[in-house]
């Protein structure tokens, strides 16, 4: 089933690799390297660090002291010009995003298709003897009218959403629900997320996001075509979990198109 | 079971999402779950120089192609807009700031009803108390230097005040060589709940303040005129 006006804002594949024997660190020359292969394309960039702060024990009266400070690369974010791709490097680890734009939806074959050239580099680059797990990752943000009431079934737009009666706990205002499932047909589990967002300025519709991260597990191997075997398996299960969740009525807000033989 | 928007300026419960998996699993979702490039967690907006202390944790999302930044609580009333992410949330957090800087300094009987709603919604989410007291006021005061060791280390202010001097805290190269009794005039950044000399934004030399004559003083004070020579009139 596709549609006109599907809820994907985001789409991203993230990989993690299993580092070679002679590592010690997080590689910043190789780093370096990469980073300046990929400029032209992604110009802008981000680096991202986690802050450990080592402090002492004082007297009662006085505030901990600091003693010391250390700042651990995390990996280098670089963006493309417009935004709307975006690379993460990082220590053992590869992320590729796109977002939506006016003209472009991303989907699955989008970012597979950004993601191949990124994933060789990647290995020319580090070196890992393999890749421990890849996964795919949806971002849906899903506007649904709010009848003339101001009151919405959430039920009659999510399938298996779980809400409390009004009585005697009152309106719920917001919700968020996560769950995290066993694939039934690759390994590594979903983890899916159900949340309502911030109002926008057009108070008649409720938005509401939807994340899906599909692990794949055990990939053991550095042939891409086995991480896109795999991928594509996370995605077709995917797309059979989305038509699960959304109700008939959801799935028309996003406008499909009539399936035919040509599509 | 139902569920309706918050009314603009309501409390809304902030949201709790239910943990099915086991902790350990849950740490694994937590960071999967963050890992988005839409969406972020801001405890302060920062913005042309001034933070904005918040009293919660606050969710901000980017939603691509619309090009709308939506921050949690302060949406729909104060929504971003721009090409990219970056530049829709300076936008947002430039109408938070323009919103917050109009009504700070205005008591409540001076807001239409339009601001107090606005105002109500910013200092249910914004510390104001704490925002007030971090935010450095800035004064016009002269003075000269006291004492000299070898560099400047104390400042006599006009009112008779003395205090201690640290030349870094002074934005100007040539500080350092002023002398002892070199009168000045300067801007300065001072803390605005003890009134600490915080640094000092700018400093000029002024010259020796002179004592007219007698004579040339009468005439001075002849030409300003007073309020003797005002016509008599009443209260009506």
């Amino acid at each position: 089933m596709q549609f006109r006006k599907p809820p994907v804002v985001e789409v991203w594949i993230s990989v993690e690799f299993e580092p070679n024997e002679n590592k010690r660190d997080f590689d910043r020359n190789r780093l370096d390297a990469l980073v300046e292969q990929l400029h032209v394309e992604f110009p802008k960039r981000q680096v991202i660090g986690e802050r450990t702060i080592e402090v002492q024990e004082t007297t009662a009266s006085e505030l901990p002291r600091v003693v010391n400070q250390e700042v651990r690369l995390q990996g280098v974010r670089l963006w493309d010009e417009t935004r709307s791709r975006a690379v993460l490097i990082g220590d053992d680890r590869l992320e590729v995003h796109l977002l939506k734009t006016a003209d472009v939806i991303p989907g699955f074959r989008r970012v597979r298709e950004a993601t191949e050239p990124r994933l060789a580099e990647y290995v020319h680059t580090f070196q890992p003897v393999g890749i421990r797990s890849a996964a795919l990752h949806y971002l849906d943000i899903v506007d649904i009218p709010v009848p003339d009431s101001g009151e919405l079934n959430l039920q009659d737009y999510f399938t298996y959403v779980v809400d409390l009666p009004k009585s005697p706990f009152g309106t719920t205002t917001h919700v968020a629900q996560e769950f995290q499932l066993n694939c039934p047909v690759d390994a590594g589990p979903l983890f899916l997320r159900l949340q309502s967002m911030p109002e926008s300025q057009d108070s008649e519709v409720a938005r509401f996001r939807v994340e899906w991260h599909k692990q794949s597990l055990e990939v053991d191997s550095l042939d891409a075509s086995v991480v896109w075997e795999r991928l594509e398996k996370a995605h077709d299960y995917m797309r059979d979990c989305f038509k699960a969740l959304l109700s008939e009525r959801t799935l028309e807000l996003f406008e499909p198109i009539p399936e035919t033989d040509e599509n | 079971m139902s569920f309706v928007l918050a009314s603009p300026g309501a409390c809304a419960t902030p949201p709790i999402p239910v943990e099915i998996v086991a902790s350990e699993a849950g740490e694994h979702s937590r960071s999967m779950f963050a890992s988005d490039l839409v969406r972020e967690t801001l405890w302060q907006i920062d913005i042309a120089g001034v933070r904005y202390p918040l009293r919660h944790r606050c969710l901000a999302s980017y939603i691509p192609a619309e090009g709308c930044f939506l921050l949690q609580g302060f949406s729909p009333r104060f929504v971003g807009r721009g090409s990219h992410r970056d530049e829709a949330r300076e936008n947002c957090f430039l109408a938070i700031h323009a919103a917050v800087q109009t009504l700070l300094h205005k008591r409540p009987f001076e807001m239409p009803p339009e601001e107090q709603r606005d105002w109500s919604l910013l200092s249910e989410r914004i510390d104001v108390t704490v925002l007030r007291n971090n935010t450095p006021v800035q004064v016009r005061q002269f003075g000269r230097v006291n004492k000299v060791r070898p560099y400047p280390v104390e400042i006599l202010w006009e009112d008779g005040r003395r205090e201690p001097i640290d030349v870094r805290r002074v934005n100007a190269p040539d500080f350092i060589t002023y002398r002892a009794g070199q009168p000045f005039e300067a801007i300065v950044e001072r803390d605005p709940v003890d009134f600490r000399l915080r640094r000092i934004i700018h400093i000029e030399r002024r010259s020796q303040p002179s004592r007219l004559a007698a004579d040339q003083e009468a005439d001075l004070l002849r030409s300003i005129g007073s309020a003797k020579t005002l016509p008599e009139t009443g209260w009506d």
